[in-house]
């Protein structure tokens, strides 16, 4: 997995809960890296896992709610760090038919070995979309959360419905969106 | 830093050590990185040599078989082997007119693939334009009468710019080709040479009464390998590498290109270039 999802996990726990979180949940879990993430590198996703174990424990927070506000968070640091993706793209339909189609042909182009999800996304009318999640790694709750980012970057009302699936060794999930607002 | 708390002060050392390491980390991606790109490049580099190569190689073993093919059915068609029936030469005619439709299109897809791989500058040097136009307008008109198109040059004075004379006559011929391609027998092309719309300009303009060029069209026409409407595309030849190669070598010579509607119909080509400065002149003759 790549390094800024570790690094913007660390930035949420920093910003969300404070420093001292951060250092006692990195403490509990000494993971092989020593949390010395680099936005450029990549390391176990399993590290991930453990941080957020830890995080949950410590809060109380179940783990999914966790992973979905972290999703949620990780949306608008795109925008921040990555303002070049949303240009020309007016709504979150557009934006996450982009995901698959463009950003993460360009996330190829820097990573080769990137191992990206897949988001197949079908329109069934301008206010209604399927999006399918398919990874190896079970991460539904964190295009949840980002799917809910997507919304409020937009000004969108969303309603989002989930299925959640296994494909083989996938995990699957179909998001079921339905917009009741746009500006 | 004697106030601060000891686990403040631990956590932050902590911090500064993980930061460190990422630090260490990112380098060593980076070297790394920067290795494979240049490692990259010269494997690019080569590439790109053996890509010139093969083009020169294939410019020449393309053109060998052809020149014997258009030399010979010359001979045909001069009657040096014999007489031949009139179905002979018509035939030997066929033969004669697509092989140099073939040649033209293989010197133009090899100049084009050449330049867009190696140049990006030709030598300049004081060219009159006049004995150009002059050039290319001969070297066409025989085409033109067998079209049935009338073609014309005019001038009122001759005028100097800092370019290439080879380049120029392949521009100001690629784009005549493409006037006489698609004005239809009885139409008029008509080239002229002046004085540009800004002082110190000199245009040089191919007006034809063909179909013109769509406003839709006129940003892509320069594009390589793009062709004037699907409706046309099958009607005329060409490789769509004409206009390409004349922009890119009118921008070698500081000039632009432009197109606009010809007032009569048709579509009217403009090459506009700075007319040779006494400081352009003066840089010339420096050593």
């Amino acid at each position: 997995m790549k390094g800024i999802v570790f690094t913007e996990f660390l930035d949420m726990l920093d910003s969300r809960f404070g420093p001292d979180t951060t250092e006692e949940v990195i403490e509990s879990v000494a993971p092989p890296s020593g949390c010395a993430y680099t936005a450029v590198g990549t390391y176990d996703h399993k590290e991930l896992f453990d941080l957020v174990g830890a995080l949950s424990r410590k809060t109380g927070i179940a783990t999914d709610q966790l992973v979905r506000a972290y999703g949620h968070w990780l949306f608008g640091r795109f925008f921040t760090i990555y303002p070049d993706l949303f240009s020309g793209i007016g709504d979150s339909f557009s934006f996450l038919e982009s995901v698959d189609s463009t950003i993460h042909i360009e996330v190829r182009k820097l990573y080769a070995d990137a191992e990206l999800p897949r988001f197949l996304c079908h329109r069934n009318g301008p206010d209604s979309m399927i999006m399918e999640y398919h990874s190896h790694r079970p991460l539904a709750d964190l295009a949840h959360g980002l799917i809910e980012g997507c919304a409020e970057h937009f000004s969108e009302t969303l309603t989002i419905e989930r299925e959640d699936g296994r494909d083989g060794n996938d995990h699957t999930c179909r998001f079921t969106l339905l917009r009741s607002h746009r500006p | 830093m004697s106030g601060t708390d000891p686990s403040t002060l631990d956590y932050l050392r902590r911090r500064l050590a993980r930061e460190r390491q990422a630090r260490e980390t990112a380098e060593a991606l980076i070297e790394s990185r920067t290795r494979e790109l240049f490692v990259a490049r010269l494997n690019a580099e080569a590439a790109n040599r053996a890509k010139s190569d093969f083009l020169a190689n294939m410019g020449h073993e393309l053109r060998t078989p052809l020149n014997a093919i258009l030399g010979f059915s010359d001979i045909l068609a001069l009657g040096i082997a014999g007489d031949l029936t009139p179905r002979q030469k018509e035939y030997v005619e066929d033969i004669r007119q697509s092989g140099q439709r073939l040649i033209a299109l293989i010197n133009q897809i090899l100049d084009t693939a050449h330049l867009s791989l190696d140049q990006d500058d030709i030598p300049l040097s004081p060219v009159a334009l006049a004995p150009i136009l002059h050039e290319v307008y001969q070297s066409r008109i025989a085409r033109a009468r067998q079209a049935e198109i009338r073609l014309s040059v005019e001038w009122e004075s001759d005028q100097t710019i800092l370019g290439n004379a080879a380049a120029l006559r392949q521009i100001i011929g690629n784009i005549l080709d493409n006037a006489l391609k698609f004005t239809p027998p009885g139409g008029r092309v008509v080239m002229s040479l002046k004085a540009g719309d800004s002082s110190g300009e000199v245009q040089v303009t191919v007006a034809d009464n063909g179909p013109g060029i769509p406003e839709a069209e006129r940003p892509h026409v320069f594009e390589p390998f793009h062709q004037i409407s699907q409706g046309l595309n099958r009607a005329h030849e060409g490789a769509g590498l004409g206009l390409t190669l004349a922009r890119h070598l009118v921008t070698l010579q500081r000039g632009r290109i432009q197109i606009h509607d010809n007032p009569g119909g048709g579509t009217l080509l403009c090459l506009v270039f700075p007319v040779m400065s006494p400081e352009d002149a003066a840089l010339k003759q420096a050593p």
